[in-house]
């Protein structure tokens, strides 16, 4: 049976735990392992958004943290850095599905970020007061996870990354090896793109659309698809 | 129009609470005069928070059991290694 998961480790412990790890104790790796899996499990998850997929990536992810722990400095946490391992496997799952499916990720994630105009918002329209309130925990989630589902990979990854873990600019910029302007952009993107997903689910049935939108430019999650 | 446009660069920086910007404060301006852009900055905010404030699908009991299992196996194995490497 495994044990629960502790509470968040500070700075003294987790090196005091690496020390004892690196020495072979693997109740001292357990301890890491279990103060980190269930945020890894949400990074997976909210860029794979498949068990068995995000299963893998969690595991390969911390067995590759296991193999590479002698090298390990420190200089970020252990979640920190098992965090990086982790998205880089969920960006490949991501990238073979796209080979499978034609479409290269890598092109996608070259394009001309900064050039691109942006899609303005189409769907203007109030939000019921809150919008979980006549609806299931489970409900509310599978409406996120299936708004996040239609962003394209560059485009979730970097919301997942900024927004949902709060990692900085440069951070997600260095992890998805991108430039921080690009990361800029796309996180507008995406973030205009779920308002307008979460908007058809929470805006009511009057939507009114933008004056912004020139005639004729089409949805904005068509726009957004196309470029993002 | 056009002003509505312009500064939609500015959302993120707004949203991210870097209001102190000139750019920030334009907005602000603009959005006291703007219905839509006050709706839209106020849904992209409230869009931020939901994904926040959910918790993810819980970790399942299962792949919690086997990550673990596939753990001790792996570091069971590591120790075999390192002992057969011993002079």
């Amino acid at each position: 049976m495994v044990k629960r998961t502790p509470n968040p480790l500070d700075r003294t412990e987790e090196r005091a735990l690496l020390e004892r790890a690196r020495q072979s104790d693997y109740s001292a790796f357990e301890t890491l392992v279990m103060s980190c899996e269930r945020r890894m499990w949400a990074i997976a998850w909210r860029l794979v958004t498949d068990k068995e997929d995000a299963e893998n990536v969690v595991q390969t992810g911390f067995l590759k943290a296991m193999e590479a722990l002698d090298s390990f400095r420190g200089e970020s946490g252990f979640c920190t850095w098992v965090g990086r391992i982790v998205t880089n496997e969920a960006l490949e799952v991501l990238r073979r599905r796209r080979r499978r499916d034609g479409v290269s990720l890598d092109a996608a994630s070259s394009e001309s970020d900064e050039g691109d105009p942006i899609a303005l918002p189409e769907l203007l329209v109030d939000w019921r007061e809150d919008p979980s309130v006549g609806i299931q925990r489970e409900e509310l989630r599978g409406l996120l996870d299936s708004a996040l589902e239609q962003l394209t990979p560059g485009l979730r990854a970097v919301f997942v990354l900024r927004d949902v873990e709060g990692l900085s600019g440069a951070e997600t910029a260095s992890l998805l090896g991108i430039a921080e302007g690009n990361v800029k952009v796309r996180l507008l993107r995406a973030r205009l793109a779920l308002r307008e997903h979460l908007t058809e689910a929470f805006g009511g049935e009057s939507m009114v659309h933008s004056h912004l939108v020139p005639h004729g430019l089409g949805g904005l999650a068509a726009a957004l698809e196309s470029v993002g | 129009m056009s002003d509505c446009k312009d500064l939609l660069g500015a959302l993120s920086e707004y949203l991210d609470g870097n209001e102190q910007s000139e750019m920030c404060a334009t907005l602000r301006e603009h959005m006291a005069g703007c219905d839509k852009c006050r709706l839209v900055v106020n849904t992209a905010k409230r869009t931020i928070e939901l994904y926040r404030g959910i918790d993810v699908v819980e970790f399942p009991v299962d792949v919690k059991e086997r990550l673990h299992g596939s753990l001790r196996e792996a570091w069971a194995r590591r120790a075999v290694q390192a002992e057969s490497r011993r002079p």
